[in-house]
């Protein structure tokens, strides 16, 4: 829809005259003599340029994008949005309650809290999966993964 | 060397026991990312990739090749059984494959993709050990100034033939030359765009990047929405065509394997435009153009065959030029000079086991393909039938595992996760991740070609216009981002864009 195609350029637009000013400030150089802002400098402004011309063309271009149906319609946003704070949390926590229980925690929340599943099938969906796992990629491909609440059990 | 030796070196080479096993992790994998909609070959890769550090660089690039030429042949599986494809070169697969299916033809359509996708695998091969070092050789004599023209035209490449907005396209280029950028300068050694974080530094990992754009970012698309997966509950029996089938097959995998291989070389095109090209060709060559899309098996014979042979295609620029053309060769490439080995003119002649070794190891693996895919249908079916609420919690814990055990750190789930959501963002605003991760990987070697060009020619440009080989791509560039401007053209090309989608 033009309407999107809109405010998405004017977001990579302003983006890419921040990168242009970022490329600047690193120096520019000369063309004998390229420093390390040249081609960030470029780039955005290359970016910024090409946001104009697709702004312009929301105006000027017929929109051939079909159907006029908004991109949110019918979409259920919460299920994203809950697995995204999740994933931060988890990042958050990750080195002081190491990987086993951190990711078990996890694992737990998105079989039950996203998706409807019994309490049962979670469980023993999440016991399974942390399992294999730790077995595959910790103890037999042997990355070194945080240790944390249990660090005692791995000492 | 000459060809029976360097085979032989290649065999002796692939055939050690732990490289059969890996070649077999690999196509298994690969078998089931394909048949599995919600990932495709480059996501895999990339959760895969930190798993591989350890092993020969050899036993790396089998299991992720493995993975990416794999995911082909389970690709059609889902394609032709429930009507949506596995991975995105399977999508015309579906116009027949699924007609066939319902009129209970899912055996022949299962085999003959199977024995078309072996039959181009080989073939691929065959033109990759005999295309490879004669290009390698050409390629000794380029210098930076003819790998930046390639990588222009690479990147153009990329842009035209793979999306339908190129000035969406080109705007991700731009900002994904900007993203490689981060860390510090390869000549001077400044800091550039890390905000004073240590962690960027040495700039951000493509694995993060690739998880998160690709992975991350097609769980949160699909769980918008509840997922409509109806298999068709078809018996599928008597997998081997007919000698009918064959008949009418013969052809399009011979004009598949040809044209799949060809259209792979080219950045930009790979299996997707394979298939899609064979398609397209096998109905203007048929005498019942009127039988496509209500299962002619034609049309699943000629783009199974082209698309894997697509994925050898795809290898050529890879190993003898060290440009990738696709998501999945910027993953190899990443791979073998994280191994030390990097890919380029020079890889046959300092490392011709590797080299050899990997071809002759996807001769195995189209092998094992055949046996995985055709006897073990049965097991692919079961696995279908996974609910997405069971799936998509494993493919998050695989991304979250992937990005960490890259530097032990969890800044890097922390931009996988940014890059998921920008990802998401792109997706519904209709922006391609490919031209992003595509400059992402070449801009900096795009940057060092081009200042060393410079700094040569004493910053006059016309070093480009001086060399042959540079003149020819920038001027095919030029060509390339200049046709949408031509009205017909563009028509032609949006029209073609629309087919597909």
């Amino acid at each position: 829809m033009r309407s999107n195609d809109r405010y998405t350029s004017i977001f990579w637009g302003l983006l890419g005259l921040y990168l242009a000013y970022e490329g600047y400030r690193l120096k520019l150089g000369t063309l004998k003599n390229p420093q390390c802002g040249f081609l960030i400098f470029w780039a955005g402004m290359v970016l910024a340029g090409l946001s104009l011309i697709l702004f312009f063309q929301t105006y000027f271009q017929r929109d051939r994008s079909g159907p006029k149906e908004s991109l949110w319609k019918g979409v259920d946003w919460r299920k994203g949005t809950k697995m995204m704070v999740a994933l931060l949390a988890y990042t958050l926590v990750f080195k002081w309650l190491g990987f086993i229980v951190s990711t078990f925690l996890l694992i737990l929340f998105l079989f039950k809290g996203i998706e409807p599943q019994r309490w049962r099938t979670a469980l023993i969906l999440s016991v399974f999966t942390i399992t294999v796992a730790y077995m595959v990629f910790g103890f037999f491909l042997e990355l070194q993964f945080p240790a944390g609440i249990l660090h005692r059990f791995f000492e | 060397m000459d060809f029976l030796s360097a085979m032989q070196l290649g065999l002796s080479t692939a055939f050690q026991p732990m490289n059969i096993l890996y070649c077999f992790i690999g196509v298994f994998i690969g078998t089931m990312i394909g048949v599995l909609p919600g990932i495709g070959p480059s996501g895999a890769i990339a959760i895969l990739m930190p798993m591989t550090f350890n092993i020969s660089s050899l036993s790396a690039i089998i299991i992720l090749a493995g993975i990416y030429y794999g995911a082909m042949y389970g690709g059609s599986t889902t394609s032709i059984l429930v009507n949506i494809p596995g991975e995105a070169a399977s999508v015309v697969t579906c116009l027949d494959g699924y007609q066939m299916a319902r009129k209970g033809r899912a055996g022949p359509a299962l085999g003959i993709s199977a024995f078309g996708s072996f039959i181009a695998g080989i073939l691929g091969i065959l033109f990759l050990a005999v295309l490879a070092p004669s290009l390698a050789n050409i390629a000794l004599d380029f210098g930076p100034p003819e790998f930046f023209s390639l990588m222009v035209l690479g990147l153009t490449l990329v842009i035209y033939l793979g999306s339908a907005s190129m000035i969406k396209a080109l705007m991700m280029a731009a900002f994904g030359v900007v993203l490689g950028c981060v860390g510090q300068d390869p000549i001077l050694a400044t800091p550039r765009l890390t905000y004073g974080l240590e962690a960027l530094f040495d700039g951000m990992d493509l694995i993060p990047v690739i998880m998160g754009l690709f992975g991350i970012s097609e769980v949160l698309i699909n769980l918008e929405k509840p997922a409509q997966r109806q298999i068709y509950e078809t018996e599928i029996k008597g997998l081997l065509p007919t000698l009918e089938d064959w008949k009418k097959s013969v052809l399009p995998i011979a004009r598949g394997s040809t044209i799949g291989f060809f259209l792979g070389i080219v950045p930009g095109g790979g299996a997707l435009l394979a298939s899609f090209t064979s398609y397209a060709i096998e109905k203007k060559f048929s005498k019942y153009p009127e039988k496509f899309g209500t299962g002619a098996i034609e049309g699943v014979a000629g783009p199974e065959t082209a698309n894997n042979a697509g994925t050898m295609g795809a290898m050529v620029p890879l190993l003898t030029l060290g440009i990738p053309s696709n998501v999945a060769m910027a993953l190899l490439l990443a791979a073998l000079m994280i191994h030390g080995t990097p890919p380029g003119p020079l890889l046959i002649q300092n490392h011709p086991d590797l080299f050899w070794g990997i071809l002759a190891s996807m001769i195995l693996g189209n092998f094992l393909l055949l046996i995985l895919n055709l006897p073990l249908i049965g097991m692919w079916v079961q696995i279908l039938k996974i609910p997405y609420r069971v799936l998509f919690p494993l493919i998050i814990i695989f991304c979250l595992i992937g990005a960490y055990s890259v530097h032990y750190t969890v800044v890097d789930i922390l931009i996988m996760l940014i890059f998921g959501i920008l990802g998401y963002f792109m997706k519904k605003y209709g922006y391609d991740g490919a031209p992003l991760v595509l400059a992402f990987i070449l801009g900096p070697m795009m940057e060092t070609a081009l200042r060393q060009s410079l700094i040569v020619s004493h910053g006059s440009f016309a070093i480009f216009l001086q060399r042959p080989y540079s003149v020819v791509a920038l001027i095919t560039a030029f060509i390339f981002l200049g046709l949408p401007l031509i009205p017909f053209i563009r028509k032609k090309r949006e029209k073609l864009i629309a087919d597909d989608a």
